[in-house]
């Protein structure tokens, strides 16, 4: 190579040189951004892939929910009562503490009246000057749910099943029994997915009479701890076996308000008549009939809740012939004889928030044994309640509210009431009154605290065995707690 | 004498706890509570002031408490505690306070509240139905008597129908979707909680109000009693304005998510609450005006109402707005011209029923972007 031709080899290069300096710059530049935009979309692909779903976190979902089927299963069948048919369990227990102004020495051998109206007064047989004590008033247990569903018209077949705990009567020792108290399957005939129709159920099976006001409410409603005289009296209270149709009509309906309304309710229906877990003691089925009246309101009127009530049983009852204190039969009675067994009723009910008042009457004739034959025995009772509540657990809207905890309005509830039962009319001065004043406090959703005074004045003709003209007096003080579940 | 007077006073205003120039507390109502009974709804713009504490910290220097009930018995609960005196204000749709209002609940109108909400027709997702009139001589159900009895009957109306169409069953909505599910009915009415049913697959919408004519949709109000606007009535001025600022922010675009976060605190996805808003702005379903569209809405509720018989008594409904509250708040914010006042029938003056994005008739947003 030529000197010449080298220099020029050396020029071109340089010359060549020259440009490619600047291309480095641009390429190093671009390098630059595209390391930038490569970084970029790296962390983009791994936000990506942080928040998109990958195989694994399929895999993970699958192997929580097969945990979770796994766990489930096994808990259902190991841990958790199952049925056929759904269910709901519900139950109660009654707890409480009572103190009278006269001790007690025995079932009603203190000469002065018996005993205090309420405490488990025959329990134990022998009590030793005894004026105050604990006791467990009641528990049961109740079963119901749905045997079949109608979702098209709600002509629905329900059942109910209910145990009832009380301590026995007399009882050395301390028993207590579990007796099926209700045990009946309830029928719709009528639509039910209406609220604005008629109504009628057809219960069959062990029931509650449908007589009156106090035979009807429960424990869980009824503001005294204990039911009026007249409901054990009468046996108007106890359970009965047989076919009761139950239903209404007139309806007003106010969708404002979800308030149902009835112009007429109507109870109809055939039973023994011999009481709870019985079969009948004679070919006569007793009839049992209430109808009550409502004024045809919307729920902002002051008429709401106004209600007259008249009910009626018909019965007939096996009494066993009159005897003498050998236990013979008197000269000329019978065995038996079949009489009557009849209950007349008439209410007035009014509860409009935040008071109520109810007023009851009930009359009893009963066919007794007297000397060879049988004689008519008529009884009376008034009773009446009035309340009055501070708080707003009486009220739906107030009741079903969103929240987290376990809330439930508190609610004071006073109250009064005035019980008198006559069980003989015809013979004078011979009742028994009990004035009551009281306050329940409700606290949470299924338990209240109760405390009541009572003052039961025990009146006895001349002549009677224990004859008290002026009445024999006896103040009881009652604290109840009874929860629910 | 007089100190037995003096007494008295004293363990009145012990107990009542009202007294003075100012309440002890507000006792404000929600016509529903959130899924499974939570403390929260997606109920406007007073959900909103809800989640945020908005009205606590408005009465915080005067120690008023802010007692919210959220009741699960809807709109009828909302009037049985109204008739018990247990509220002093409350958000409640359209029907059920006109059913209140016929049975002489004293309320005040003072603001609209989650307007034109929708109605949706469902079936089962495996239903050969594919529009209403497929329906015909099928069992139906809807809850009667709640809000959304009206929308029904004149969406039906409007298509020469009626409930005699069909075998409509009275089932409250939680009923009503479990036979939807369970093939016991051919078809549900209810609100957007049906999206949850076609969420999971069970159901189709095969019909309903959106998109529809707006007369049809339900409309909701903030009502005050009598009583307390008369007690209180700077309170309640406070409160509209409280309602009226937190309506603007919730009108606003930049807000959609927040404000779809907020209602979901409810239980309710938020993609459900949104799919029923759809096509919609919300600063249209927010407008809290008392205007012709929203007054007519009632006033032919009123009118529907007797003739269904869920009333006995004609309801007078043009006493019964207030808008003083509203046009003094919209004044001090200086919001008189945000929201466009819609027509009789819904529509806004350009011949368009629900405008789709802000227009000149639709002036540019003022006021701020926090509620």
């Amino acid at each position: 190579m030529s000197r010449s031709t080298s220099i020029l080899s050396l020029a071109l290069l340089a010359i060549a040189a020259a440009p490619a300096a600047d291309d480095i710059a641009t390429l190093e530049q671009r390098i630059q951004v595209l390391e930038k935009s490569q970084k970029d979309l790296l962390d983009r692909i791994r936000s990506l892939l942080d928040s998109q779903v990958v195989q694994e976190d399929v895999q993970g979902v699958t192997n929580s929910l097969e945990s979770f089927k796994y766990q489930y299963q096994r808990d259902r069948e190991t841990k958790s009562p199952v049925s056929v048919r759904g269910i709901t369990i519900t139950g109660g227990l009654a707890a409480r503490y009572a103190a009278t102004n006269r001790s007690k020495t025995s079932a009603g051998a203190d000469g002065k009246g018996g005993n205090a109206n309420g405490t488990a007064s025959a329990n134990p047989a022998i009590v030793n000057g005894r004026n105050n004590t604990f006791d467990v008033a009641g528990a049961f247990v109740n079963f119901s749910g749905s045997l079949y569903r109608d979702y098209a018209e709600g002509r629905n077949l329900t059942f109910n099943l209910r145990f009832d705990g009380t301590p026995q009567t007399g009882a050395a020792i301390g028993n207590s029994f579990a007796n099926l108290t209700n045990a009946n399957v309830v029928y719709s005939p009528l639509p039910t997915t209406s609220q604005d129709i008629d109504r009628l159920t057809i219960t069959l099976g062990q029931q509650t009479l449908p007589f009156g006001l106090e035979a009807n409410t429960t424990e869980e409603l009824r503001p005294v701890i204990n039911s009026a005289q007249f409901v054990g009296a009468t046996g108007v209270g106890r359970r009965e076996i047989g076919l009761v149709f139950r239903g209404d009509f007139g309806i007003t309906y106010d969708y404002g308000y979800n308030y149902r309304s009835s112009l007429i309710s109507y109870n109809f229906g055939l039973v023994n008549g011999n009481g709870p877990n019985r079969a009948d003691d004679n070919d006569y089925k007793d009839i049992i009939a209430r109808v009550d009246v409502k004024l045809p309101t919307e729920y902002n009127s002051w008429l709401r809740e106004l209600r007259l009530g008249v009910s009626y049983y018909h019965g007939r009852q096996v009494i066993a012939g009159a005897t003498n204190a050998a236990g013979a039969l008197l000269p000329g009675a019978s065995t038996y004889y079949e009489g009557a067994r009849k209950r007349y009723g008439l209410d007035l009910y009014y509860n409009h928030f935040p008071f109520g008042f109810t007023y009851e009457f009930v009359r009893s004739v009963d066919d007794v044994a007297a000397g060879s034959s049988t004689t008519e025995r008529r009884g009376n009772s008034h009773t009446a309640t009035l309340f009055y509540s501070f708080g707003s657990q009486f009220l739906a809207s107030q009741r079903n509210v969103g929240a987290f905890d376990d809330y439930w309005p508190k609610t004071w509830q006073p109250f009064v009431r005035f019980d008198r039962w006559d069980p003989d009319i015809k013979i004078s001065g011979n009742h028994t009154d009990i004035y009551t004043v009281g306050l329940n406090a409700f606290f949470a959703e299924t338990t209240k605290a109760q405390l009541n005074l009572t003052h039961k004045r025990e009146k006895l003709p001349s002549g009677a065995a224990r004859p008290n003209t002026a009445g024999f007096i006896t103040n009881e003080i009652i604290a109840q707690l009874q929860y629910g579940f | 004498m007089n100190r037995l007077a003096i007494l008295f006073a004293l363990v009145l205003v012990a107990v009542d706890g009202q007294a003075g120039d100012h309440p002890a507390a507000i006792r404000i109502g929600f016509a529903s509570a959130g899924l499974g009974g939570r403390p929260f709804t997606s109920s406007g713009v007073l959900a909103i002031v809800h989640v945020k504490s908005l009205l606590e910290e408005e009465f915080k220097a005067e120690n008023i408490r802010i007692d919210w009930h959220l009741h699960k018995g809807a709109g009828p609960a909302v009037n049985e505690a109204l008739a018990g005196g247990l509220l002093d204000l409350t958000t409640q749709g359209d029907l059920p306070s006109l059913l209140g209002r016929s049975s002489g609940i004293k309320t005040r109108i003072i603001l609209a509240t989650s307007v034109r909400a929708n109605t949706y027709l469902a079936v089962p997702v495996d239903s050969p139905a594919k529009r209403l009139e497929d329906l015909k001589g099928k069992r139906v159900a809807y809850h009667r008597g709640t809000n959304a009895t009206l929308g029904i009957a004149k969406l039906l109306h409007s298509r020469g129908l009626s409930d005699a169409d069909f075998r409509t069953i009275n089932l409250d909505s939680t009923a009503a979707q479990v036979a939807l599910t369970n093939h016991d009915i051919e078809g549900a009415w209810g609100s957007l909680l049906l999206f949850d049913l076609v969420k999971r697959g069970v159901a189709r919408i095969i019909d309903g109000t959106r998109g529809g004519d707006p007369r049809n949709t339900l409309q909701s109000s903030i009502l005050v009693t009598e009583s307390f606007a008369t007690a209180y009535p700077s309170i309640v001025q406070r409160i509209v304005d409280v309602l009226v600022r937190t309506a603007r922010w919730q009108s606003d675009p930049a807000n959609r998510s927040e404000v779809f976060a907020a209602w979901a605190k409810s239980g309710y996805a938020a993609d459900i609450l949104e799919e029923d808003y759809q096509g919609d702005l919300l600063r249209v379903r927010s407008s809290p005006l008392l205007d012709e569209f929203f007054t007519s809405q009632y006033r032919d509720g009123a009118r529907l109402a007797l003739a269904f018989k869920l009333i006995r008594n004609p309801v007078e409904v043009d006493g019964w707005f207030d808008p003083r509250y509203l046009s003094a708040a919209l004044k001090k914010q200086n919001l008189e011209e945000y929201w466009l006042p819609a027509a009789a029938d819904g529509s806004f003056g350009t011949g368009s029923t629900q405008p789709t994005a802000p227009t000149a008739t639709q002036p540019a947003q003022p006021g701020t972007d926090k509620p």
